[in-house]
């Protein structure tokens, strides 16, 4: 194992051990490349086993890597014991999502840094500052940052600024610990940590299909009940797109969280997006303004989702839905 | 078992128009004259200590529910009281706390530091400061584990210090058995909206001034903020489109139709 008692001055944490790597590691890069002035000299890889990281590890691949080998979920706290022990940076970089919001304020609370969850940017001038939403994603805030270490969750907003998914031929995969200088190996302990008394993914992550749609149907609470969900669904599907809803039909149960948008959800950036029954909460928007165009739906032509769409009809959510479904019927029946 | 519940009062922010979002001087927003409510998240972590004492064995559960602010908290304090919390507690402070987690993790830290098997509950992020960084500074000052994204929780077995956790990871849908003390934080977790007390419940317990205590000034002092707010700013981000308020439903789907295709479909 390489010596790490020198200090590392930008360290960046990636997660390979979740059900979607690719992304979260994705929006890392995009930030990075946005930030040049920030040159990482680690790079940190959570994986289940060490050819996990083969894609991680090539988006960074002049940076040396320490990869934290852990069977399963909850390890977090292991990586948190021995990454706030063994390290402190300057900055660290945590990609968006559960476990770089929590890593990020945990480490920096070990630390005794300061934390940023969500950041959009970084700037290290006179002053060292970060911005990033707050008021549930209606303003924009600059924060000066006081104390060192800096650990950054970065901002959902940068999972739809990556750069489209490519098919990267796999490093020469290291299954052994320690097989170069550059990389290392930590594994988590086979106990679990105290207080834990057992535990079990009961259902794994289903990979979504709204992050990387080119065309999508939105829904609000406008819909009025969980029947209107069935005919949001049905429209999608002749209109041959995926289907997402906003945070209040999410927590009313009517569709499950994995079809959720916005900050709490997915981010998307299709060719087209269309909106029904939302009235244009900033964190439903902040997940669909990256549409190339967006067309709405909706009763109240004051709402805020007015001023975002290309097109804005004023209507009634499932009235429309259903005219809608009929032309799309009379559109897609075989002619004789 | 004591539950903590720590729940914060914010603006509705819904009800702002687009002026009351300009910000002066003062970097805030003109949400003085809006509504005030239990912030979303924090309203689920109430919810769930609620149906947690309602699945434990009778007396087995003692709910604190605790807040910092000044008058708008006296409202839903009362409420929480009517709903079966034993203590509704207001942190008497007028500092501005939206981008201090630091400092409100350190208040809440005192309060619950001495109790033993103690569970912590508290919504991941407000909708004003947005900071999502409270429930774990608070974790690690107390040297408490965490469980984020909490979606229920309930005891193993009626009078038990043992819990069962469901939350979400980036990997999916995690079950845990924890022993306390522990902090859970909860973020979107569907179908825990708080329940309303009735006005029995209102007259029977939830009538008189809350309890109050003064947030400790050497605590504020002692802490210099991790973060100063320089700047607050509406981003713009308009499109202007044509606006179809004209017509019937099936002549609107024409236009959404013929607009669609003329995209791509």
């Amino acid at each position: 194992m390489p010596d790490d008692s020198a200090n590392f001055e930008t360290i960046v944490f990636l997660n390979g051990a979740s059900a979607e790597p690719a992304p979260s590691a994705g929006a890392v890069k995009a930030f990075l490349a946005a930030h040049p002035q920030i040159e990482p000299d680690l790079c940190v890889i959570a994986v289940r086993k060490p050819s996990d990281a083969d894609f991680l590890r090539s988006l960074l691949p002049q940076t040396p890597t320490r990869h934290f080998v852990a069977t399963d979920f909850p390890q977090l706290e292991t990586l948190l014991e021995i990454v706030a022990a063994k390290y402190r940076p300057t900055l660290a970089i945590f990609p968006p999502g559960l476990f770089g919001a929590e890593m990020a304020a945990r480490s920096a609370a070990r630390w005794r840094g300061t934390a940023v969850i969500g950041a959009a940017s970084f700037e290290r001038g006179e002053k060292i500052s970060a911005q990033k939403s707050v008021y549930s994603q209606n303003l924009q805030a600059v924060f000066e940052l006081t104390q060192a270490p800096f650990c950054l969750a970065l901002a959902k907003e940068w999972l739809a600024r990556r750069e489209p998914p490519k098919v990267v031929p796999p490093l020469a995969a290291p299954e052994s610990a320690a097989s170069s200088a550059e990389e290392a190996f930590f594994s988590a302990p086979s106990e679990n940590p105290p207080r834990l008394l057992a535990f079990e993914l009961r259902e794994r992550k289903k990979t979504s299909d709204l992050a990387e749609a080119k065309r999508l149907l939105i829904a609000g609470l406008g819909l009025e009940d969980k029947e209107g969900v069935a005919l949001l669904s049905e429209t999608a599907a002749a209109l041959g797109c995926p289907w997402g809803v906003s945070r209040p039909v999410a927590m009313n149960a009517w569709a499950d969280l994995d079809k959720l948008v916005g900050v709490s959800g997915a981010m998307t950036s299709p060719d087209w997006c269309l909106t029904v029954g939302v009235s244009g909460a900033a964190a439903l928007l902040a997940g669909v303004e990256s549409s190339r165009r967006l067309a709405s739906v909706n009763t109240d032509p004051e709402a805020p989702i007015v001023a975002r769409s290309d097109l804005a009809i004023v209507g009634e959510a499932k009235e429309t839905l259903k005219e809608l479904l009929l032309l799309l019927r009379q559109k897609n029946r075989p002619k004789s | 078992m004591r539950v903590y519940v720590f729940y914060k009062i914010v603006p509705e922010l819904s009800h702002l128009t687009e002026s009351d979002w300009r910000t002066g001087t003062d970097l805030r927003p003109e949400e003085r004259y809006v509504r005030r409510t239990i912030n979303p998240g924090d309203e689920s972590a109430l919810e769930m200590a609620l149906r947690l004492r309602d699945q434990n064995a009778p007396n087995a559960t003692e709910l604190w529910a605790m807040t910092i602010g000044g008058d708008e908290a006296e409202r839903p304090a009362n409420s929480l009281r009517a709903l079966g919390f034993e203590r509704a507690v207001i942190i008497e402070s007028d500092l501005d706390l939206r981008f201090r987690p630091e400092l409100t993790a350190a208040v809440l830290a005192r309060q619950v530091q001495d109790a033993q098997d103690a569970l912590v509950v508290a919504g991941s992020r407000s909708a004003d400061g947005e900071n999502s960084l409270t429930p774990w500074y608070l974790a690690e000052i107390l040297g408490w584990p965490v469980i984020s994204e909490v979606l229920s929780v309930a005891v193993s077995a009626p009078g038990s210090n043992v819990l069962e956790v469901e939350s979400l990871s980036d990997d999916g849908l995690l079950w845990q058995k924890v022993a306390l003390p522990v902090v859970l934080a909860v973020g979107d977790a569907p179908s825990t909206f708080l329940r309303t007390p009735t006005l029995k419940d209102r007259l029977t317990r939830g009538q008189g001034k809350p309890e109050k205590i003064r947030l400790e000034p050497e605590l504020a002092s002692g802490l210099p903020p991790l973060t100063r707010l320089t700047a607050l700013e509406r981003p713009c981000r308009r499109r202007e489109g044509r606006v179809v308020d004209q017509g019937d439903a099936a002549e609107k789907a024409e236009i959404l139709l013929e607009t669609l295709v003329d995209w791509g479909l």
